[in-house]
């Protein structure tokens, strides 16, 4: 079968071209987590705030006292450190263009949320759908922290979870069972320590509360594919 | 969905404890599973049992394993591949839910099973007075088949049944639906003979073997089971024969330097993925030749038991085959080993092969064809393109992997000799392969990485395999091995085999449009309504163009997303259109999606 050998050159070229093109890869990495940016493009954004306003509603948080035993204590590690009422039509870029090129592009403030007495300004740096559930993760950082912040928000019926890590802090935002347009803030008992470590994968909601439940692990699993960094996921 | 297939390549998947995956400690997979659940929906409570564990220090090592639901194993494997420190390098895992309802119940057990394939092969027989056993050696088997795209699973018995009386007979495959019962019953096997006399011995090396002579095994079926036990493999790797006046017939030498040689052939090239496991090749397959070949097979293999069987010559029917002794022409060998190996790198496929997937039969032949000419090119330079051709008398029907062939040549049919001419599809890509430039080694690392990686499931046919399952083992080599992986698709495509739905142009050309443009509401925004629109990915693209029109017509361009979704707001109706760039230029507009705004406050 000597016919079927080709000149060394000839085939150094033919590796090398096919080692210099870039893949495609149509069935796999097609998850959002594969077009979120990285946690080093993240890191190397220093976002500053010129203006600011409120995520959540004031008159629509609930209060520690109206919230029923189970969902202040549903998980031995997760301590409930605040609440809210966001809305989730803030969680967009600051800057947004109309599709009309005669009208002008909108600038909005920064959402700006309490967490266990703490205000945290959130600059958005990405609003990322996945067509397949029906969602968008959006990420922001957290202005003049060591921190970030990724939602996922299903847009049709408002319900809103979130994960932070703020200063070495996880909390967890899941809204309530009863009142979906109203969230409550966990802070995690354990800390992240290192980059390398994977973060906990501890589910707060309850398999009972369905859309809840498959949006919080539709957000950490997210999150564990962009640890693990794979050059396929399928 | 019951569950999933989970592929991930590369990146920071984890670490195993090499010693405990040794020891088969199911735990290691269970902890690694349960850690990614998010990804594999694995749980703390599911089940696994480690199978085949292959490679070596140098390459890293593949470890098979099956989820275990209800005590009973799924037939279709998981893999993971680490390297010598036991970093996770790739893991395929089909973690399914054991509470699904779609999971059907073991309705009857061995013994009543047993009681039904023997009635049924009776049937298939049409003869009610044969005396059928089975045999210890072959017990029956077990195991969970997934049906239909929601990976239902059906319970499936597989007993191998042998005809002692009237001696002579066939040895027959059942295989019983452990739910309703009802049998299939394939004539298979050993054919069952008094005539056949060798068995492994390995006369080299420096080792004194006794002197083993011919010996003619009879009935009873439990002294021939005796013999093959006593035939054992020695600590260096050498085949002892430990009664004297055992076998060894000088005709079956030549058989076991074949396998020798594939073994440490494909142990080199194929990165761990073949054949490394404790005793290799030549320690899992037997060989047994001058045996009767009443079902006019020739040489045959039977993953059953993994055996391959070379008729004496005389057996041979004189109108296929010449009066040859086979074990000694090395493609037939190679061809015949190659689907042990293939058993052993993916033993799904090669029970669909014999279980009317004509898909899976093809590559079965195909690829063990394509071993052979490799072999025959490494070994025995500068080799041929043709298989069996001192074997078999119809020129016609010797195979030809030169011969050019594409998917359109492929018959679905499960008819005798179908398997062997869609197989040349096969063989034909590996010869592809090295035209297009791969070496001989290499081309035997393509042929067993796609047998390695080709998977039975989320493509276009649930429980069989399909053009979609190959396309997308061959993405996965591209990870796994880039230049191979680039060859094989290019290929692929060549061979008009299967290919996803265009996702864009790139190289030198400007990208193709977006396959599509979506949208959705993500609420108010003062008086205007906001909208993340989205639109396909196209390869190549380095930014996107957005168009609007208020008519559908004469689209005007209003901004550029670096990302295929931008988020956007109106307060008329409007179309957009999407148009993927690069510095080549731009795509066609794509097709339109329609927004209209929602009635907003302020």
């Amino acid at each position: 079968m000597s016919q079927l050998r080709l000149g060394s050159l000839q085939l150094i070229f033919l590796i090398l071209t096919l080692t210099l093109a870039p893949a495609a890869f149509s069935a796999g990495n097609e998850h959002p987590a594969f077009k979120l940016k990285s946690e080093q493009e993240l890191k190397n954004l220093k976002p500053i705030s010129r203006s600011q306003t409120p995520l959540s509603k004031p008159t629509k948080k609930p209060s520690f006292d109206e919230l029923h035993y189970e969902e202040k204590h549903p998980h031995k590690d997760a301590i409930l450190v605040d609440t809210s009422s966001i809305d989730p039509s803030k969680l967009n870029p600051s800057r947004i263009i109309s599709i009309d090129p005669n009208k002008p592009e909108l600038n909005l403030p920064d959402p700006q949320i309490t967490i266990d007495g703490e205000k945290y300004i959130l600059s958005i740096v990405e609003s990322v759908p996945d067509l397949t559930q029906m969602v968008r993760y959006v990420t922001a950082k957290i202005v003049g922290h060591m921190g970030q912040v990724r939602f996922i928000i299903d847009d049709a019926s408002g319900e809103v979870v979130g994960n932070f890590l703020i200063d070495g802090m996880t909390y967890r935002l899941l809204p309530r069972d009863t009142k979906k347009d109203q969230q409550l803030i966990f802070k995690l008992r354990e800390e992240v320590s290192s980059e390398n470590v994977r973060s906990k994968d501890i589910i707060l909601s309850k398999t009972e509360s369905r859309t809840i439940h498959r949006l919080e692990k539709e957000l950490l699993k997210t999150e564990l594919i962009q640890e693990i960094r794979p050059k396929y996921y399928s | 969905m019951n569950g999933k297939r989970v592929d991930v390549i590369g990146g920071n998947i984890g670490q195993l404890d090499i010693k405990k995956l040794f020891s088969k400690d199911q735990s290691v997979v269970s902890n690694l599973l349960t850690q990614l659940k998010l990804a594999t929906t694995s749980d703390d409570s599911y089940e696994y049992a480690i199978g085949n564990i292959r490679g070596n220090d140098k390459n890293g090592y593949s470890i098979r394993f099956r989820q275990v639901i209800n005590g009973v194993p799924l037939q279709d494997t998981s893999l993971v591949k680490i390297d010598r420190n036991g970093n996770i390098k790739y893991l395929s895992s089909l973690v399914l839910n054991p509470d699904s309802s779609g999971i059907k119940h073991v309705k009857f057990n061995q013994t009543e099973v047993l009681e039904i394939t023997k009635m049924a092969t009776k049937e298939f027989r049409g003869n009610l007075d044969i005396k059928l056993i089975s045999l210890k050696s072959t017990p029956p088997e077990l195991t969970y088949k997934l049906v239909g795209d929601d990976y239902g699973l059906i319970p499936y018995w597989v007993i191998y049944l042998y005809e002692i009386e009237p001696a002579k007979g066939s040895a027959y495959t059942v295989s019983v639906d452990a739910f309703t019962g009802l049998a299939k019953v394939r004539s298979s096997g050993i054919p069952v003979t008094d005539q056949f006399k060798t068995e492994v011995c390995k006369p080299d090396a420096g080792l004194q073997l006794p002197i083993c002579q011919d010996i003619i095994i009879g009935y009873p079926f439990y002294l021939y089971h005796t013999v093959v036990d006593i035939i054992s493999e020695s600590d260096f790797g050498e085949f002892i024969c430990e009664l004297t006046n055992l076998c060894q017939d000088p005709q079956a030498k030549h058989p076991w330097e074949v396998i020798n040689n594939m073994e440490d052939w494909l142990s080199e090239n194929t990165d761990g993925v073949c054949c490394d496991s404790v005793g290799g090749l030549s320690g899992t397959v037997d060989v047994m030749i001058n045996s009767k070949d009443p079902q006019d097979l020739g040489p045959v293999y039977y993953p059953s038991q993994d055996t391959i069987v070379i008729p004496h010559p005389s057996e041979l029917n004189p109108a296929k085959y010449n009066p040859v002794q086979a074990q000694n022409i090395d493609d037939v060998m190679v061809h015949e080993a190659t689907h042990s190996v293939i058993k052993g790198v993916n033993e799904v496929l090669i029970t669909a092969a014999t279980s009317d997937d004509a898909l899976a039969a093809a590559m079965v032949e195909g690829f063990s064809d394509a071993i052979a000419v490799l072999y025959s090119e490494k070994f025995n330079p500068p080799g041929d393109t043709k298989v069996a051709e001192e074997l078999l008398k119809n020129p016609s029907d010797v195979r030809d992997i030169s011969e050019p062939t594409t998917l359109d040549d492929f018959v679905d049919s499960s008819d005798p000799g179908i398997q062997h001419q869609n197989g040349k599809i096969f063989g034909n890509m590996i010869y592809r392969a090295r035209q297009a430039g791969l070496s001989i080694d290499q081309a035997a690392k393509a042929t067993i990485l796609i047998l390695d990686q080709v998977n039975r499931d989320e493509g276009l046919v649930g429980d069989k395999f399909d053009q979609k399952d190959i396309k997308d083992a061959l993405e996965r080599i591209t990870i796994l091995d880039q230049v191979i992986g680039a060859i094989l698709e290019a290929i692929w495509s060549d061979m008009n085999g299967y290919e996803d739905p265009p996702a864009g142009g790139g190289g030198s050309n400007p990208p193709y449009a977006p396959s599509y443009v979506t949208g959705f509401f993500t609420g108010c925004t003062g008086t205007v309504s906001t909208y993340l629109d989205s639109w396909g990915s196209s390869s190549g693209a380095s930014y996107y163009n957005m168009f609007y029109s208020t008519t559908g017509g004469s689209y005007t361009y209003f901004g550029t997303s670096s990302f295929p979704s931008s988020t956007v707001y109106n307060n008329v109706d409007g179309y957009v259109k999407i148009s993927a760039c690069n510095s080549y230029g731009c795509s066609a507009l794509s097709n339109s999606t329609f927004f209209q705004p929602h009635i907003c406050g302020g």
